[in-house]
C-alpha cells in the first residue's frame, strides 16, 4: 500500500540564499521519512509554512545526484510563499510530492536543447541545464535563453556566470529595463530568441516563465519552423491537492498537477487561445 | 462491492418482511446501514436503524426547479427518483479534516470512524456515479487512504428502478434503469395482487453470503418476467433523455464558440447543481491554527467551479464571466471527463434539473449545441 | 581595396536570386569601434543596418535621468526603422557598444527604385518590414512588464 499522498512529511531548511529582493533559495532536508521518489525536472513539491497554508512550487536543485536534499525557490507573493520566503533555517517545513509531469529533455538524438526562461521561470528550469551538463554528449547545441525585469532580478546569478564562460553552453541574458551600470542586451526574451540560429529539425524548446512570453516565445519558434510538438511549456493554474482530485488546477481536459505543469504546444496552443478557460 | 462476481444461478425473491431482516442482517455484520428515508419535504438519505425507517408510501414529483413529495396509494419503497443527497456524501463528506499538527510536525491525519457503509436502495443512475467517484477519488484503489479504504469496504444492495421520473434520463446515459455493474446484491421492486416482494439479483460473493442469512425463495419464472419487464418498461418511460451523439467532440467545439451566452443570462452560478451531482468531487482546502498559532489543521470542504475564486491565479480569477463558468461545468460533465476519467461525469440522475432554481436543463443545453454546432463529420482529436 | 563581400541576413533570405544580387549595389559593409556613434536623434534618416555581429545601444537623454537605454540591438537584428516614417528622422541615437560589423542599406536610393522596379522595391521593403515588426511584437510584450509580481488583494 502506498502512503497517503495528502499528508506531508517535515523538512527542515538548512540554508537559505537571498537571490534577488523577493527570491530565495531553500535548501531543505528531511527530518525524517523523504518523499518516496526522487524529483524530475519540471516537476512540482506542495509546500507548507505552519499555520498559513500551501502553495506548489517547482523544484529548482540539481536532480543529478541521489540524495534527499529538495532545493526551492519561492517568490514571495502572497500570504504562504512570503511565509516560505523568509522562513529561517531550521523553519521545519510540510512537503508532499513529487507531483506533475516534467520535461521531456531527450526527444531527439543529439538534439539541440534550447530552455527560454522568463523572470522566476528560470527555477523549474534550472534542474534541465544541470542535468544536460551533466549528460551533455547526448546533446548537439545547448542553449539558454534568459529574460529578467532588471538586472537586480536576475536568478543564480553564480550559476549564470560560471555558465556564461563554458564553450559547450551557450548564455543569452536579456533584461527588459536597463539600469545604469549594466553592460548586456536590453530587449524583450523574444529579440534574444531571434537571434538563436534554431535548426527546426532537430531542436528541443523547452519554455519557462509568464504564461504571455511563453506564447510569444513559442509563435516566434514555430514561425522559424519548429513544429509544435517540439515545444514545451510550464503551465500554471490553481493547484491545491496535485493529486488530480481537487479540481482547480483544470485547463481544458487538462488537470495540470497530474498532466502538466509541462505540456506540449500541440496540446497547449488551443487551450491558451480561448479566453477564461 | 469488491467481492468476485458470481454467475447467476437462480433469482431469489424477498419478501417485505425479508428487506427489513436483510436491513438486521447488515447491521448485525457491523454495517452502519444509509438508505432512502423520508423527511418532511424530500426523501433523503440517512441511517436506517431498521426497514421501517424506509419512505414506504412515498413518491416524488420532479420537474426543472422542481420537487415535490407526495403519498403513494401503495406501500413502496424504492418507487421514487433521486432526491437532493446523494451517496457521495457518505464516500466524500463535505467536510472533512486531512490532517492536525503540531508546529514541528508530524502532520496526523485524524482517526476517524472507519464502520463500513452499507447503501440500499442505490438506483442505477447512483450506482453509476459511486463507481464514476471511484476513478476520481482513488487513482491507486489498493491506495492507503481513508477514502481508498472507505470505498474497498462498500456494501451495495442496488435497485432497478421501475418509476423513473420527470428529470431522469439514466436510460440515454446509459446508467439505468437497470442498476450494475457493481453491486452486491439488487432488488426489483414487485407490488400487485400476490403481495410486496422484491426479484434479487446477486452480484458478489458477499452479496450471495448476506443473503445466505436471509430467509428468501427461489422465485417463479412469472415474478422474474414481471420484475424484468417492469424494469424495461421503465426505460421507455423516461422524463427526458441526452441527445444521442458523441458529447465529448460537441464540448470541445463550443469550448471556443460563441454559444455560452443564452444559458449565462439564465444561470445565477449558486452552484445548486454541483452540490447535489452525484459526481461532482471539486474541494477546497482549508489551513486553520488555533488562537496560540501551535496547532494546525487542514480540513478539505465541497467547493464548486461556480465559485468567483474557484481559479483563483495571480491575484484574480481565470473564470470570472458567468458564461466561462457555465461553460466548465457542462464541459467538465460531458466532455473532458472523458479525456480525465475515462468515462462520462453525467450520469443521467436529473439532480441538477430539480434543483436548478431556474430550471436550467442539461439534456436541453445538450441538444441546443448539437443543433448549433453539428460535427459535419469533423475529425475531433 | 575592394571592401568585403556584404552579408545579408537570414531575414532577406526569402528574397530571389536576382531581387539578392540587385540589393548588393544599395549595400555596403561597415564596421563600428566600441564607442562610436551610428545615428544621432533628429538627424535624417536616410540608411538601415543589418548587424551581423557586436552590439548597438540605442539610448535618449531624459533630463534628471540622464541618457537612458532603451534597446539593445544585436547581430542578426535590424537597426533604424525611422526611414519608413513621413518625416524620416531619427527617434533615438544611436551608438557601438562592442566592435560592430553590419551592411548599410542605402534606403533613399532603395525607395528610389520603386517607379522603374517596384516588385524589387516591395519584396525588400517587405522583408525589412518583417523585422521591424518583430521588433514591434518584443516591444509591446515589454510594456506588459510581465516579470513584475503582482501582490494579491
Amino acid at each position: 500500500m502506498t502512503r497517503d499522498p495528502a499528508i506531508p512529511l517535515g523538512y527542515r531548511v538548512v540554508a537559505r540564499a537571498h537571490e534577488t529582493h523577493d527570491t530565495a533559495t531553500l535548501t531543505l532536508q528531511p527530518i525524517k521519512d523523504s518523499v518516496e521518489r526522487r524529483f524530475a525536472p519540471g516537476q512540482f513539491m506542495m509546500l507548507y509554512a505552519h499555520g498559513v497554508g500551501e502553495v506548489a512550487v517547482s523544484v529548482s536543485g540539481d536532480p543529478t545526484p541521489d540524495s534527499d536534499t529538495l532545493v526551492h525557490t519561492i517568490r514571495s507573493v502572497g500570504a504562504v510563499s512570503r511565509a516560505l520566503h523568509d522562513a529561517p533555517v531550521g523553519t521545519v517545513i510540510g512537503v508532499r510530492g513529487p507531483f506533475g509531469r516534467g520535461w521531456r529533455m531527450h526527444t531527439h538524438p543529439d538534439g539541440d536543447l534550447l530552455v527560454v526562461a522568463g523572470g522566476v521561470g528560470l527555477a523549474p528550469l534550472r534542474p534541465v541545464v544541470l542535468a544536460a551538463l551533466a549528460a551533455r554528449d547526448r546533446f548537439r547545441r545547448l542553449i539558454l535563453v534568459v529574460g529578467a525585469r532588471t538586472p537586480a532580478n536576475i536568478l543564480f546569478r553564480s550559476d549564470l556566470s560560471a555558465w556564461a564562460t563554458r564553450d559547450d553552453l551557450t548564455v543569452e541574458l536579456t533584461i527588459d529595463q536597463p539600469v545604469s551600470g549594466w553592460s548586456g542586451a536590453v530587449g524583450f526574451v523574444t529579440e534574444a530568441l531571434q537571434r538563436i540560429d534554431v535548426d527546426p529539425a532537430r531542436t528541443i524548446a523547452l519554455l519557462c516563465g509568464p504564461e504571455p512570453m511563453m506564447r510569444f516565445c513559442a509563435r516566434a519558434l514555430m514561425s522559424r519552423g519548429v513544429p509544435a510538438g517540439d515545444i514545451q511549456l510550464s503551465l500554471e493554474r490553481n493547484m491545491q491537492c496535485g493529486t488530480g482530485q481537487c479540481g482547480h488546477c483544470q485547463l481544458g481536459e487538462l488537470l495540470l498537477c497530474r498532466d502538466g505543469p509541462v505540456v506540449d504546444y500541440t496540446v497547449a496552443e488551443p487551450l491558451l487561445r480561448v479566453p477564461e478557460l | 462491492m469488491d467481492g468476485a462476481r458470481i454467475p447467476r444461478v437462480d433469482e431469489r425473491i424477498l419478501d417485505r418482511r425479508g428487506l427489513d431482516l436483510l436491513i438486521d442482517v447488515l447491521r448485525g455484520r457491523g454495517y452502519r446501514v444509509v438508505g432512502p428515508t423520508a423527511s418532511d419535504t424530500a426523501i433523503v438519505l440517512g441511517e436506517l436503524e431498521s426497514g421501517a425507517d424506509l419512505p414506504a408510501g412515498w413518491g416524488v414529483e420532479t420537474g426543472p426547479g422542481r420537487y415535490r413529495l407526495h403519498r403513494r396509494g401503495d406501500d413502496a419503497v424504492f418507487a421514487h427518483s433521486s432526491g437532493p443527497r446523494s451517496w457521495k456524501q457518505y464516500l466524500h463528506p463535505p467536510r472533512r479534516q486531512l490532517w492536525s499538527t503540531d508546529r514541528d510536525g508530524p502532520w496526523e491525519p485524524p482517526v476517524v470512524d472507519e464502520t463500513p457503509y452499507a447503501f440500499v436502495g442505490v438506483h442505477g443512475c447512483d450506482l453509476a456515479a459511486i463507481a464514476v467517484l471511484r476513478r476520481v477519488l482513488c487513482p491507486d484503489p489498493d491506495g492507503d487512504t481513508p477514502t481508498a479504504r472507505r470505498f474497498r469496504s462498500l456494501f451495495v444492495v442496488a435497485a432497478h428502478c421501475t418509476e423513473p421520473g420527470g428529470v431522469c434520463f439514466c436510460a440515454s446515459m446509459g446508467t439505468g434503469p437497470a442498476a450494475g455493474p457493481g453491486y452486491d446484491l439488487a432488488l426489483t421492486e414487485l407490488l400487485d395482487d400476490h403481495g410486496h416482494r422484491f426479484l434479487v439479483d446477486v452480484g458478489t460473493e458477499a452479496g450471495a453470503a448476506v443473503l445466505g442469512d436471509v430467509e428468501c425463495r427461489v422465485a417463479e419464472a412469472d415474478d422474474v418476467d414481471r420484475a424484468r419487464r417492469a424494469v424495461a418498461d421503465a426505460a421507455r418511460h423516461m422524463g427526458r433523455h441526452m441527445p444521442d451523439t458523441d458529447l465529448r467532440g460537441l464540448l470541445r467545439r463550443a469550448r471556443d464558440a460563441d454559444v455560452w451566452e443564452d444559458v449565462a443570462d439564465r444561470c445565477l452560478t449558486c452552484g445548486n447543481c454541483t452540490m447535489v451531482c452525484p459526481t461532482c468531487f471539486c474541494t477546497t482546502t482549508e489551513d486553520t491554527t488555533d488562537l496560540t498559532g501551535e496547532h494546525a489543521e487542514r480540513w478539505q470542504h465541497w467547493s464548486s467551479c461556480f465559485e468567483l475564486d474557484f481559479s483563483h491565479l495571480h491575484g484574480g480569477d481565470v473564470r470570472t464571466s458567468g458564461e466561462s463558468r457555465y461553460r466548465q461545468w457542462m464541459s467538465h460533465k460531458l466532455g473532458t471527463w472523458f479525456d480525465q476519467f475515462g468515462s462520462s461525469g453525467c450520469v443521467g440522475c436529473g439532480r441538477c434539473i430539480d434543483w436548478c432554481p431556474v430550471g436550467i436543463d442539461i439534456t436541453e443545453e445538450a441538444a441546443r449545441l448539437s443543433e448549433l454546432l453539428p460535427a459535419w463529420g469533423q475529425d475531433d482529436r | 581595396m575592394n571592401p568585403p563581400e556584404p552579408v545579408l541576413p537570414a531575414a532577406l533570405a526569402g528574397l530571389s536570386e536576382q531581387h539578392r544580387t540587385r540589393l548588393g549595389n544599395f549595400a555596403v559593409a561597415v564596421r563600428f569601434a566600441p564607442g562610436e556613434p551610428v545615428f544621432r536623434e533628429d538627424e535624417p534618416a536616410t540608411r538601415c543596418w543589418l548587424l551581423h555581429t557586436g552590439s548597438v545601444v540605442l539610448s535618449t537623454v531624459i533630463p534628471g535621468r540622464g541618457t537612458v537605454v532603451l534597446e539593445t540591438v544585436h547581430g542578426g537584428d535590424i537597426l533604424g526603422c525611422s526611414w519608413l516614417a513621413a518625416r524620416p528622422r531619427w527617434q533615438f541615437t544611436a551608438h557601438a557598444a562592442a566592435v560592430t560589423e553590419a551592411t548599410e542599406l542605402d534606403v533613399v536610393a532603395l525607395q528610389a527604385t520603386a517607379a522603374d522596379d517596384p516588385a524589387f522595391t516591395y519584396a525588400v521593403t517587405r522583408a525589412l518590414s518583417e523585422m521591424i515588426v518583430a521588433r514591434l511584437h518584443s516591444t509591446r510584450a515589454r510594456l506588459l512588464d510581465l516579470y513584475a509580481g503582482r501582490s494579491p488583494e
